[in-house]
Order: structure tokens, then C-alpha cells, then sequence
């Protein structure tokens, strides 16, 4: 029998569309584009859910594992999300860290692979407590099974330090001074704006387009319909005239 | 906006503008194509009466 540790109360500390198992089961489980939660959870694993954001999303999910010391093994499973390649920077993050200053996750293929919120401990102890095993675009749950019992049967036993808690600092962003929050919000009302008036102007546009066109397909189809009735009346003169001079001879005969 | 995300939106709208072009095309193609077999239906039902219309004056006309 394998070590393991009390689950610190409230845990998983930080809300998301997840679903939470035995919290002494050392998988979690990351269905990246997939929906799938329960029916993971139900194949055994600690905690599962989706990863949308390469960004706020895997500052949670840090959060939410290096708070739970016997979480040993991150099956990052599902369709890729086109875009933020939210697996793939989960591989990176794993993999390569994050840079200090910028807290870029180094090698991420993401859009705005950002972990801002999370401070670099977090992201050593991230890669010093877990495995992870890449099961990405892979949606079947025999396969994801198969993985977690084997994670199951090879558990290490808990890591060997305390939970690591941290604080995701969204709501301090939130309560900034007032006079930066107005400013914030003049420069983002104008900029909204101006980007509604473009996009209805990019909709005009696409309607122009679209009826060009239209009345380009119609003139195709008008010249197609001439040439063919031409085509026509040369078929059924001819063939006429035949079956015509056929049935004479045959009646004279 | 990053560099990365930049070149991606790039390359995607290189591919959307490819794929406009080749939808453009198809859909001149299969309109052409529909009015072209939809105008040799009609012809052949003119052709037939022209045909008949033929004959029967040269029948009147004692020529055939």
C-alpha cells in the first residue's frame, strides 16, 4: 500500500467545468476540446476536465494539482482546441517551464500562452510531482482506461512535500484603483466602437461580395442555358428528321 | 498581438482566401453546368416541334 496524504478542505481550490473522483486516486485527467468528465471520472481518475485556454486555463489546473500531493500522473487526452493547442502547451509547460521575466510558457505552440498568475515554484513543483502522459486526439475511453489503470497500478504514493496553495490573483486585477479602471474602460468603450463599425462594414462588404457573386453565377447560368438550348434544337431537329425518314422508307417498303 | 499568433492568422487567411477562390470557381462551374443541361433539355423539345413543323410543310407542298 502505496502513501498518501490528507486532501487539504476545498479542494480543488480553484471552480471550472470539472469533475472530481477520489481525490486519493493519483490521475487527473485533462480533456483538452473533449466533453467527457464524468464518464472519466467514472474510469477512475482523481479529478477531469476540459482545457480551453492556454493561459488562465492551465493556471487552474496547475492550481488545482500541486494542491493535491497525491496527483502523480496528468493524462492529457481529447481533441486538440484549434487555436490555443492547449495540450500541446501542457507538454510544453512540462517540458520546457516557463521564462521567469515574461512568464511565457517556453515552446508553447499556443496563442497567448501567458501564466502570469502562477509564480515559477509553482510551475518546478508542477513538473517535479507529476508524469504526464500524452494522449492527445485520443478520444477513446477503452485507451484512457487502459492508461489509468496502469497509473493506478504504478502509483509512486504521494509527493513527498507539503500542498502547495496559491493564490490566483484575478480578483486583486479586478479591484485596481478607480481612476486606471476608468481610463481602462474610456480607451476600451472607444476601441469597441470603432470595431463594431468595422465589423459592420466588413459585413456590408461580405454582402457586396456575395451579391456579385450571385449575379455572376446568373450570367454564368444564362450562358450555359443558350449554349445548350442551341445545342438542343440541333439534337432534336436532327434525331426528328431521322425517326421521321426511318418510318417513311419503312411504310414504302 | 504575438508574432506567433500574427503569422498564424496569416496563414489562415491565405488558406480562407484560397478556398473562397476555389468556391467562386465551383460555384460558376455548376451554375454553367446546370443552365447548359437545363438549355439542351429545352432545345431538344424545340428542335422536335421545328422538326415537325418541317415535315408537315413539306408534305402540304407535295416535296416529300
Amino acid at each position: 500500500m502505496v502513501d498518501k496524504k490528507e486532501v487539504i478542505d476545498g479542494w480543488p481550490l480553484e471552480t471550472g467545468d470539472y469533475s472530481v473522483g477520489d481525490p486519493q486516486c493519483p490521475v487527473a485527467v485533462v480533456t483538452l476540446g473533449s466533453k467527457m468528465n464524468d464518464e472519466v471520472v467514472n474510469l477512475g481518475a482523481a479529478i477531469a476536465g476540459p482545457l480551453h485556454t492556454e493561459n488562465l486555463g492551465i493556471e487552474k489546473v496547475v492550481t488545482n494539482i500541486v494542491s493535491n500531493p497525491n496527483l502523480r500522473f496528468l493524462i492529457v487526452c481529447g481533441s486538440e482546441v484549434q487555436g490555443h493547442i492547449t495540450g500541446e502547451t501542457v507538454k510544453a509547460l512540462y517540458d520546457n517551464g516557463i521564462d521567469p521575466d515574461t512568464k511565457s510558457i517556453l515552446g508553447s505552440p499556443g496563442a497567448i500562452p501567458f501564466v502570469e498568475n502562477l509564480p515559477i515554484e509553482a510551475v518546478e513543483r508542477f513538473q517535479e510531482q507529476l508524469t504526464i502522459i500524452d494522449m492527445i486526439n485520443n478520444e477513446n475511453l477503452d485507451d484512457i482506461s487502459a492508461k489509468i489503470n496502469e497509473c493506478i497500478e504504478n502509483d509512486p504514493g504521494c509527493f513527498e512535500e507539503e500542498p502547495m496553495i496559491i493564490q490566483l490573483n484575478e480578483k486583486e486585477e479586478e479591484e485596481e484603483d478607480d481612476s486606471s479602471y476608468e481610463l481602462m474602460e474610456t480607451s476600451t468603450s472607444s476601441v469597441d466602437s470603432s470595431a463594431l463599425k468595422l465589423l459592420e462594414i466588413e459585413n456590408r462588404i461580405r454582402h457586396l461580395k456575395s451579391e456579385v457573386n450571385e449575379i455572376g453565377s446568373l450570367e454564368k447560368f444564362s450562358s450555359g442555358y443558350y449554349a445548350g438550348k442551341v445545342q438542343g434544337i440541333v439534337i432534336g431537329f436532327v434525331l426528328t428528321l431521322v425517326l421521321i425518314l426511318i418510318l417513311f422508307w419503312s411504310l414504302k417498303l | 498581438m504575438s508574432d506567433n499568433l500574427k503569422n498564424d492568422l496569416m496563414a489562415i487567411n491565405e488558406r480562407l482566401d484560397k478556398l473562397e477562390e476555389k468556391l467562386e470557381e465551383s460555384h460558376g462551374e455548376f451554375s454553367q453546368q446546370t443552365g447548359k443541361t437545363l438549355g439542351r433539355d429545352i432545345g431538344i423539345l424545340y428542335g422536335i416541334i421545328i422538326a415537325l413543323l418541317f415535315i408537315i410543310i413539306m408534305l402540304k407542298f407535295h416535296i416529300i
